[in-house]
């Protein structure tokens, strides 16, 4: 141990200690996020994903014609970010939102840091939503990020053609063509954050980073199981599986907006409960661990 | 402290209680802390320290009763009551991915923000400088323990609360550690410590407070503790115990004396141990082996928080 | 915890509202079948002209009769459907028959019953693509107000 006197010059203190607030919180979380490994490979490898998709299409004879735009991957460039939205809504997205989101409550009980941030001068209320901002800051911009990735992976190997509308128009304008896609990956967000939302309820009731992860995971599953089925039709409205597909009508000829209003709705009450259920048991809970 | 008024106490709790069921971890527990005490929290495990602590931290919520740091009670209102406290409860926890730089620049912005230098200052403080920048999977449990107190001394406290920081140190981690916070004593801050070994608290402490199954079975200067202490135990094996042991329970002074297998049990003061010897030796008994595994103090701590003779099991005595 | 039962408790009051409110109408009815495909079918047709670097032509559908294959109670249900089109183009009077594969989202694949693996080549690439007249994909408005499911 060093015989340094540092400890005995501490700096006075002239003013009350600053209380750091939820926006502080969330740049720390989003620095820890970042300097996750696993986190940056799995970034990575979705942001390549795309680029390997496009170039295997490029090198067969056959188009993936059961999918929405499929038939238009080898038309048009701006077909690869629509068939990669296509297929991620079905399983990806929820598992994006499960992976960042389903371990940014649970991986503080699993660490024992609880302890270590709620001794700082912070309250319980800014770090709960100070996680909650970052975790889906980073959901949203790793989707948007892959959604950039494709576009651009398209429009490199393919070229930008006209964009053809769900309701098989040509959109001569490229401009307008990149604001069509652009318009329709941002209108799955509010289900993703309704993923995400979920994911962190259940990363604060469980305590756990696998069932943090695994739980929400099943539940997308579940949905989409249902999806498929000749079930009630209103039920498959009222899951989050539902809105995620909404632009398709955003993207149709003539256009119709009520599923993604619609969807915005359910999205909404997802995500409000989820994250009011978080914050009271998050709030209430006393921190007897690590 | 914030708001701290003159000759008001720095902790106080008052009918402190906390309960997991049919468990009272802590019961009705009053308690002062006052301005430059180093205070001691002594305890078995599982007597209520750690649950003590947590409470003080706001981690946990009292059942009933109160505790307040400089007349500011930590329920509902722990950041004002807790803005110049800092220490860690159990063992201190990184993240280990992370480097010990890294962690402590986010602690440090959970802070409200911190001169980058200070860092460096407190991590020389804690001779982890040269390590700063490995991550703290890699740090040994001395390591973590002892940025533990550098996490701590970044916010500058008035206050330092420290749960058992020698806990599961080697020989010469647990030696640095306690020149770190002898060295931290020297520069007046108010220190509470909790431990379950009475000779470290003996020799930091200015106050102690002996808890036992969540209930305070002491409270006050280690000065009138030692004086309470008086007898130490001690283990005597002679030539012929069977003779010793009547030389012993003749003698004035000499109390409790039973015979322990190969060894005779018995308490005495310093000078009536002398005077024993010799007696002893006069009696044409061979001493092999005389000595007081335990402290004065320590004995009386078994006694208070065992309610038992006040001898210590041999893996107590090792401790 | 009584605030939290509050939120579930309503929360599943307002799901249950909505769900019984609605429960009767099916997304999939024939009414929205017969109005999306046609227009689609024309589109496509189009499309395809253009592609190949033809004039773009829309035809003009004179009729559309689409039945459901899987409910043959009423027309309504996802799966396959069979639709038939009188249209004209350049004046000419032509039909086709189109099997429209419809899932549980709305949308559906409609290929062409007699020329499903038609290719035409794109004018600007040169590339060998699948005739989007002969097989395209679409989209129905589930909440549009075409209810009819009315069969045969």
């Amino acid at each position: 141990m060093t015989t340094t006197s540092a400890a005995t010059t501490r700096t006075p203190i002239t003013t009350a200690r600053t209380t750091a607030g939820a926006g502080t919180v969330f740049g720390v979380e989003l620095r820890k996020l970042l300097g996750q490994t696993r986190t940056r490979v799995v970034a990575t490898v979705l942001l390549v994903a795309p680029w390997i998709f496009i170039l295997l299409v490029l090198h067969q004879d056959q188009l993936p014609l059961e999918t929405l735009y499929g038939r238009y991957l080898k038309t048009t460039g701006f077909a690869t970010p629509m068939v990669v939205l296509v297929t991620a809504t079905q399983w990806l997205f929820p598992l994006i939102a499960a992976f960042i989101s389903g371990d940014i409550f649970s991986s503080e009980d699993n660490y024992g840091t609880y302890k270590t941030i709620l001794t700082r001068s912070v309250s319980r209320r800014a770090v709960f939503w100070g996680k909650v901002t970052a975790a889906l800051v980073a959901t949203v911009g790793l989707v948007i990020a892959i959604g950039a990735s494709a576009l651009i992976a398209g429009l490199v190997a393919v070229g930008d053609q006209p964009f053809i509308t769900v309701g098989n128009l040509e959109v001569p304008s490229t401009a307008h063509a990149i604001g069509m896609v652009a318009e329709s990956w941002l209108s799955v967000l509010p289900p993703l954050i309704g993923f995400a939302s979920i994911a962190m309820c259940v990363s604060v009731l469980t305590r756990n980073s696998v069932l943090g992860v695994v739980v929400p995971v099943v539940i997308g599953l579940v949905f989409q199981m249902y999806m498929f089925l000749n079930a009630w039709d209103t039920v498959r409205h009222a899951l989050l599986n539902w809105p995620m597909n909404a632009w398709r009508g955003l993207l149709d000829d003539p256009s119709y907006a009520e599923p993604f209003l619609r969807g915005l709705v359910v999205s909404a009450i997802y995500t409000a409960v989820a994250l009011t259920i978080a914050y009271v048991v998050f709030h209430r809970r006393d921190i007897q661990e690590g | 402290m914030t708001g701290a008024r003159e000759g008001e106490p720095v902790v106080s709790a008052q009918g402190l209680t906390k309960t997991y069921g049919a468990l009272s971890a802590v019961d009705h527990v009053d308690l002062e802390v006052g301005a430059g005490d180093v205070y001691g929290l002594l305890g078995p495990n599982g007597a209520g320290k750690t649950t003590f602590m947590r409470m003080l931290f706001g981690l946990i919520r009292p059942d009933s009763g109160e505790i307040s740091v400089s007349g500011v009670p930590v329920q509902p209102e722990p950041r004002r009551a807790l803005a110049e406290v800092a220490g860690f409860v159990e063992a201190p926890r990184f993240y280990p991915y992370l480097s010990g730089r890294k962690n402590l620049e986010l602690l440090g912005r959970l802070d409200g923000g911190l001169r980058p230098q200070r860092i460096n200052e407190v991590l020389e403080v804690v001779d982890l400088f040269d390590r700063r920048d490995s991550r703290v999977r890699e740090y040994s449990y001395g390591m973590v323990q002892r940025l533990g107190v550098a996490a701590a001394l970044m916010r500058d406290p008035r206050l330092l609360v420290l749960d058992e920081p020698t806990n599961g140190l080697d020989p010469a981690g647990i030696r640095d550690m306690r020149n770190l916070i002898h060295r931290l004593v020297d520069t007046g801050l108010t220190i509470l410590l909790s431990s379950h070994h009475m000779v470290e608290v003996d020799e930091i402490c200015t106050r102690v407070a002996i808890m036992r199954r969540g209930r305070l079975a002491y409270d006050g200067p280690i000065t009138e503790l030692r004086a309470q202490a008086g007898r130490a135990t001690r283990h005597l094996d002679t030539t012929d115990n069977h003779v010793a042991v009547e030389v012993c329970r003749g003698f004035a002074g000499v109390e409790h004396v039973q015979l322990d297998g190969p060894q005779i049990v018995f308490d005495a003061d310093e000078a009536t141990v002398e005077r024993l010897s010799r007696e002893l030796v006069h009696a044409g008994l061979g001493i092999h082996r005389l000595h007081a595994p335990t402290s004065a103090l320590e004995t009386l701590f078994f006694r208070l928080t065992e309610g038992g003779t006040g001898t210590p099991t041999d893996e107590e005595a090792a401790a | 915890m009584r605030h939290l039962r509050k939120v579930l408790a309503t929360t599943v009051a307002l799901g249950a509202v909505v769900v019984g409110a609605s429960a009767c109408t099916p997304d999939t009815t024939r009414g929205r079948v017969e109005n999306d495909v046609p227009a689609t079918f024309a589109h496509a047709y189009a499309l395809s002209e253009q592609l190949q670097g033809h004039r773009p032509v829309t035809p003009d559908v004179t009729s559309t009769e689409c039945h459901s294959s899987v409910n043959t109670k009423q027309d309504s249900q996802p799966g396959s459907w069979g639709c038939d089109l009188s249209y004209t183009v350049d004046g000419k009077k032509k039909d086709v028959s189109l099997l429209v594969l419809i899932d549980q989202l709305g949308c559906y694949q409609a290929s062409n019953t007699d020329n499903r693996n038609a290719m035409i080549t794109d004018a600007s690439t040169g590339a060998q693509l699948p005739d989007p007249k002969v097989g395209f994909d679409g989209c129905f408005d589930v909440y549009d107000n075409r209810t009819n499911t009315s069969n045969r």
